[in-house]
């Protein structure tokens, strides 16, 4: 990898005006808009109906790309077929390349970076985007500060930078943050380089951030910052796919790249940061996001990407107060009435007395009488008949609503689903048109978990001439995300229904967490007076205990089974590792749990048999003096707590003097310690016991010194 | 389409330039529309003008509708459409006169000294009257301004029924040099002169010791002003024209030329309003009615003007000057992001709270006294006469 960095690297410099490539990773690579996605790939989803891919590919046209991968895995023929019918794939019309990219086999951000190495596509540095970017960010800025890092001659000249991500500043509860996702960067002010990451989950809530020591040697001043707006585009040099290829276990981009690269001190690569003020950029990656970004577009944070500018050529918007934007052969009844920030697709007919207000409603739908809708999403072609209410829900081609249904906040209706009528769809509500499918991605066993709090889901009732099916909320294959995480995510979600839902996690403090969360900032500021350490006393005591539980499980196995002490000593290892625990725990459990395998009917020489064996476990976990006289604090414990082990005390001892797995210093040092003489009376009268052992030891050495003095 | 492949590239990349706002700014976008026109007649085939006319029709309905705001886009096509016309109904009529230059030297060299006006030419056909003295008037070179005062007679009204009996389907050769021709000097040519039009007519219009108020940055009224400082000393109050605080730069840049200047916040407009002699402010576009789109925070200086019986000059440009109504007048303003007012960051209060930041502001024609451009000065209620002499009728809607 390195030798072909250089050289595309060193072509790199002496070309200035080269292709600009882009890769957009069109796979979202999770569930987050099931079932929606089933049927479409997030990319082409309509947002502020324009597909979401759009605004993606005219932001990079924007920034100047010239050529396009576009990485599609699910759904890989409809993206392509949508890109050979759409403008930019007209002959003529720019000097803009896209080529779709199968990747049928991917399943993380990580694979399809590996799939893009394998095919060496990729010839220079690039900007890697998700297919979900919606930005009017002109992207020249940040690529003049990436490639002068790799000049020589620039202020902050850095061979090493591999990444420049671009950030949108924000604050800490944008509403165009990733709920449920976000992410502290650590940034060193003067040079923007990154040189820590942390994924905040607020489930569960993490109280700290340990950051390496060394930063603080290598940098003046660094900044944490948790308001940064994160729409993952990246300025990425050649070498990043190949880094992928390198580190096969590396899936997301952000946790495994990034946290691997600025963690490992082998690669030596660094990262920076570009903070944009004054552009917008955001992605959509779940329903909460969605609303909050066609929102954005509405209100005209991302002009000039606002729909009057009409990125799909067949469209024509026209703005007037208030946010509206009304298409071509629209019609609105005389008594309807349209509040702000609303869209309303061409053909589409409003009927009397309804009430429309932050929405954005799709082309040659039917809106009937006495209808109300309230920051909803209606795609194309939807039918709304009368006395339906809608409220903060997604409603995707071609479905109907029939009469007096109600929809409460946060409902999903797939691709051509009919509903009603006189129902009422309880929030967060996924009504699909296939039955949910039961493949690894929708874990079965997870559905008792996951379910709604008081409502079953199965008894949702879709009305009499109702089709399709609910779908329940499961969350990725991701084991290690909690579930509450996912579902602040999606859309129109209200805090205060956390609480409604079981118990989920360990921690008890799920109701002061969620008042952290719907409170403003100066909760957040004392986010390390919330910080208990007696709790994380309790809390390590309790992962000390379970480790100790597993380990002697594991050493009664090697006895039973008469493992190898290699390979005990081995499984030990591993065990430690795992679960993080210290070698005092390790002694604490083997040394008894070895002496109890003593035969006690006969016990002298069955002590030698079991220590001539084990007796050199208890040396691989005994590192020093200090270990050394743990061992025996523990030997003596351990045998002054039962009448029958009093008379192992001494041979053990001497056993492990003779294994050199003790030695005398260590015994010396034992018996000289107050602890010894404080542990009780049994334990008190081993010690006195050893007093003869320790004589003799005395002796012997005197023995030795004099003969060493002659 | 029947563009040629290189020009199709260039109309696209405009197009997505006006989309993006690449380009703005009346001046950039009015030159590159006649860029484009004119390479459209150099390189495409047409065999007579309707064709022709069809072409730049659909082409100019294109360019319009990428960035419908930019008034001076649509300017443009009615200019060239008219000129078009013009030398159709010219060529026709005076075939004999010129009819042995076929070829492009020879139009040059008739075009040359017939500077500005194939539209006497066309004239001529119906105002016999005054074409008896075109010849003379053109080879006096007098400038421009005068053809004005000349056409804007009500004898035009009565007459003009020019447009039915000219037969636009005949096969004419040599038409196309000599469009080219007009396009480079009716347009372009005008184009790189407006400046210097409307600044030459500055010491008319500003007097010794007077204080000027202005609002924004505009390159014609700056030129105006910096003129004028040549020879008067002025006082220039400047409003800062909040959120883009244009107006702070407008007042850097008149300070560097020497012109004592005072920048004041938009709020202080009207306390400052009594102490000002004129009101000079430049404009987006000029509309049908006189009234003008200009950048925000006009429409109080204008009011306060009036309210201070201030006169009101407008400098603008005459490609800026538009045929079309404003029959809602938001109908051509442009909201912009609203980060200006309030910044994105404040993620939960935006959320809440709508944020509008329009970029212009429509100012009534009742509020402006004089427009200055680049021909002459006329008051709001002549426009419909400029207008006129502009585009022709048909082509208001492309």
């Amino acid at each position: 990898m390195p030798s072909r960095g250089k050289q595309k690297q060193a072509h790199g410099d002496n070309d200035a005006d080269q292709v600009l490539q882009a890769v957009i990773l069109s796979d979202s690579f999770n569930s987050r808009f099931m079932p929606l996605t089933y049927e479409k790939p997030r990319c082409l989803l309509p947002v502020c109906n324009v597909p979401l891919i759009e605004y993606t590919i005219e932001f990079l046209a924007i920034s100047g790309a010239q050529e396009i991968f576009i990485v599609a895995t699910m759904h890989a023929e409809q993206i392509k077929a949508y890109i050979e019918s759409s403008k930019w794939s007209k002959k003529n019309s720019s000097s803009l390349h896209i080529e779709v990219v199968h990747a049928s086999e991917c399943l993380s951000v990580g694979d399809a970076l590996r799939e893009l190495d394998a095919r060496q596509l990729i010839t220079t540095d690039f900007i890697l985007v998700g297919g979900d970017v919606v930005s009017n960010m002109k992207l020249d800025k940040a690529l003049e500060a990436h490639r002068s890092r790799k000049r020589s001659d620039s202020k902050h000249t850095d061979k090493n930078a591999i990444m420049t991500m671009v950030l949108k500043a924000g604050s800490s509860y944008h509403p165009s943050r990733a709920r449920g996702e976000e992410s502290v960067f650590v940034v060193d002010p003067s040079t923007s380089e990154c040189v820590h990451y942390e994924p905040m989950e607020p489930f569960p809530r993490k109280k700290r951030i340990d950051i390496n020591a060394e930063i603080f040697e290598r940098h003046a001043e660094i900044e944490c910052r948790n308001d940064l707006i994160d729409p993952l585009i990246d300025i990425c040099s050649v070498e990043v796919p190949a880094l992928f290829s390198e580190n096969f276990d590396w899936q997301h981009l952000r946790s495994d790249f990034v946290r691997g690269v600025l963690t490992s001190d082998i690669l030596g690569k660094t990262i920076y940061t570009y903070i944009s003020n004054d552009s917008y950029a955001a992605r959509i990656q779940n329903s909460q996001q969605y609303d909050s970004v066609s929102r954005d577009i509405l209100k005209r944070w991302t002009f000039p990407i606002v729909p009057e500018t009409n990125l799909q050529e067949s469209d024509i918007y026209q703005f007037s107060r208030g946010n509206i934007y009304k298409g071509t052969r629209v019609m609105l009844s005389k008594s309807c009435i349209i509040e702000d920030n609303v869209q309303i697709g061409s053909g589409t007919v409003v009927g009397e007395n309804s009430r429309v207000t932050n929405s954005v409603i799709g082309k040659n739908c039917k809106i009937g009488n006495n209808v109300n809708i309230e920051g909803a999403y209606l795609w194309d072609n939807v039918v709304i008949e009368d006395g339906v209410s809608i409220k903060r829900s997604i409603i995707a081609n071609d479905a109907v609503i029939l009469t007096n249904t109600t929809l409460d906040n946060g409902c999903i209706v797939s691709f051509g689903v009919t509903i009603g009528p006189s129902v009422a769809l309880p929030k967060y509500t996924r009504v699909g048109s296939q039955p949910q499918p039961k493949d690894d991605y929708f874990d079965d066993e997870e559905e008792s978990d996951e379910e709604e709090g008081d409502i079953a889901v199965s008894d949702i009732d879709l009305g009499e001439q109702g089709t399709g099916y609910i779908w329940t909320d499961k969350g990725d294959n991701d084991e290690d995300n909690d579930p509450r995480n996912l579902k602040v995510a999606s859309l129109a979600f209200d805090l205060k229904d956390l609480s409604v839902g079981k118990e989920q996690g360990d921690d008890s403090d799920s109701a002061s967490e969620l008042g952290d969360l719907s409170d403003s900032d100066d909760e957040r500021d004392s986010v390390g007076d919330t910080w208990h350490p007696e709790q994380s006393q309790i809390l390590a005591a309790r992962k000390v205990e379970e480790f100790k539980r597993e380990l002697e499980q594991s050493i009664s196995r090697a006895f039973a089974e008469d493992h190898t002490v290699e390979l005990a000593a081995l499984e030990i290892t591993g065990l430690r590792m795992s679960a993080n625990g210290s070698y005092d725990d390790v002694r604490d459990v083997i040394v008894p749990a070895i002496i109890n395998q003593v035969d006690l009917s006969k016990p002298m020489p069955s002590i030698r048999t079991v220590l001539k064996k084990w007796g050199s476990l208890i040396g691989k976990v005994t590192h020093g003096k200090d270990d050394q006289v743990h061992v025996l604090h523990i030997l003596q414990v351990h045998c002054a707590d039962k009448e029958q082990l009093h008379k192992l005390f001494l041979p053990a001892l001497q056993l492990l003097y003779d294994d050199d797995v003790v030695e005398e210093d260590a015994i010396f040092r034992w018996y000289g310690s107050d602890r010894s003489k404080q542990l009780g009376p049994s334990a008190t009268a081993l010690r006195e016991k050893a007093t003869v052992f320790i004589k003799w030891l005395q002796e012997a050495e005197e023995e030795d010194s004099d003969e060493d003095d002659e | 389409m029947v563009l040629s492949k290189a020009l199709e590239a260039h109309v696209e990349s405009f197009i997505s330039r006006l989309k993006r706002r690449q380009i703005v700014g009346s001046y950039e976008v009015a030159k590159e529309t006649a860029i484009i026109l004119r390479q459209v007649v150099s390189t495409t085939r047409w065999s007579d003008a309707t064709v022709l006319i069809q072409i730049i029709k659909d082409l100019g309905r294109r360019l319009s509708a990428a960035q419908p705001k930019e008034l001076a886009v649509g300017n443009i096509v009615r200019r060239v459409l008219k000129i078009i016309k013009e030398v159709v109904r010219g060529e026709l009529e005076t075939d004999d006169i010129m009819g042995s230059g076929t070829s492009e030297e020879s139009d040059d060299g008739f075009s040359d000294d017939d500077e500005e006006d194939n539209e006497e030419d066309s004239d001529r056909e119906f105002k016999s009257i005054l074409a008896q003295d075109t010849e003379d008037h053109t080879s006096d070179a007098i400038p421009a301004r005068p053809k004005l005062q000349t056409e804007s007679s009500m004898f035009n009204l009565l007459v003009d029924q020019h447009s039915d009996n000219v037969d636009y389907t005949a096969k004419s050769y040599g038409m196309k040099p000599l469009i080219i021709q007009e396009i480079n000097e009716e347009i372009i040519a005008d184009l790189e002169t407006v400046y210097k039009g409307i600044a030459d007519q500055a010491l008319e219009h500003i007097h010794a010791n007077e204080v000027i108020m202005t609002i924004g940055y505009s390159r014609t009224v700056k030129d105006f002003l910096t003129k004028a400082a040549l020879k008067r000393s002025f006082q220039v109050i400047v409003a800062e024209t909040s959120p883009t605080l244009q107006g702070q730069e407008m007042a850097a840049a008149l300070a560097a030329v020497g012109i004592e200047t005072t920048v004041i916040t938009d709020s202080a407009v009207y306390a400052v309003m009594s102490r000002v002699n004129k009101v000079v402010i430049g404009a987006h576009a000029v509309l049908a009615n006189g009234g003008l789109v200009a950048v925000t925070g006009s429409q109080m200086v204008a009011a306060a003007a009036k309210h201070h019986a201030t006169p009101v000059l407008v400098c603008t440009a005459l490609y800026k000057l538009s045929p079309l109504f404003p029959y809602d007048i938001d109908l051509f303003n442009v909201c912009v992001t609203p980060d200006q007012v309030l910044s994105f960051s404040e993620g939960t209060l935006i959320d809440k709270a709508d944020v509008q930041n329009p970029y212009y502001d429509f100012v009534a024609p009742e509020f402006v006294n004089l427009f200055v451009h680049n021909l002459g000065s006329a008051p709001p209620s002549y426009v419909y006469r400029l207008i006129n002499d502009n585009y022709d009728s048909e082509d208001t809607i492309l």
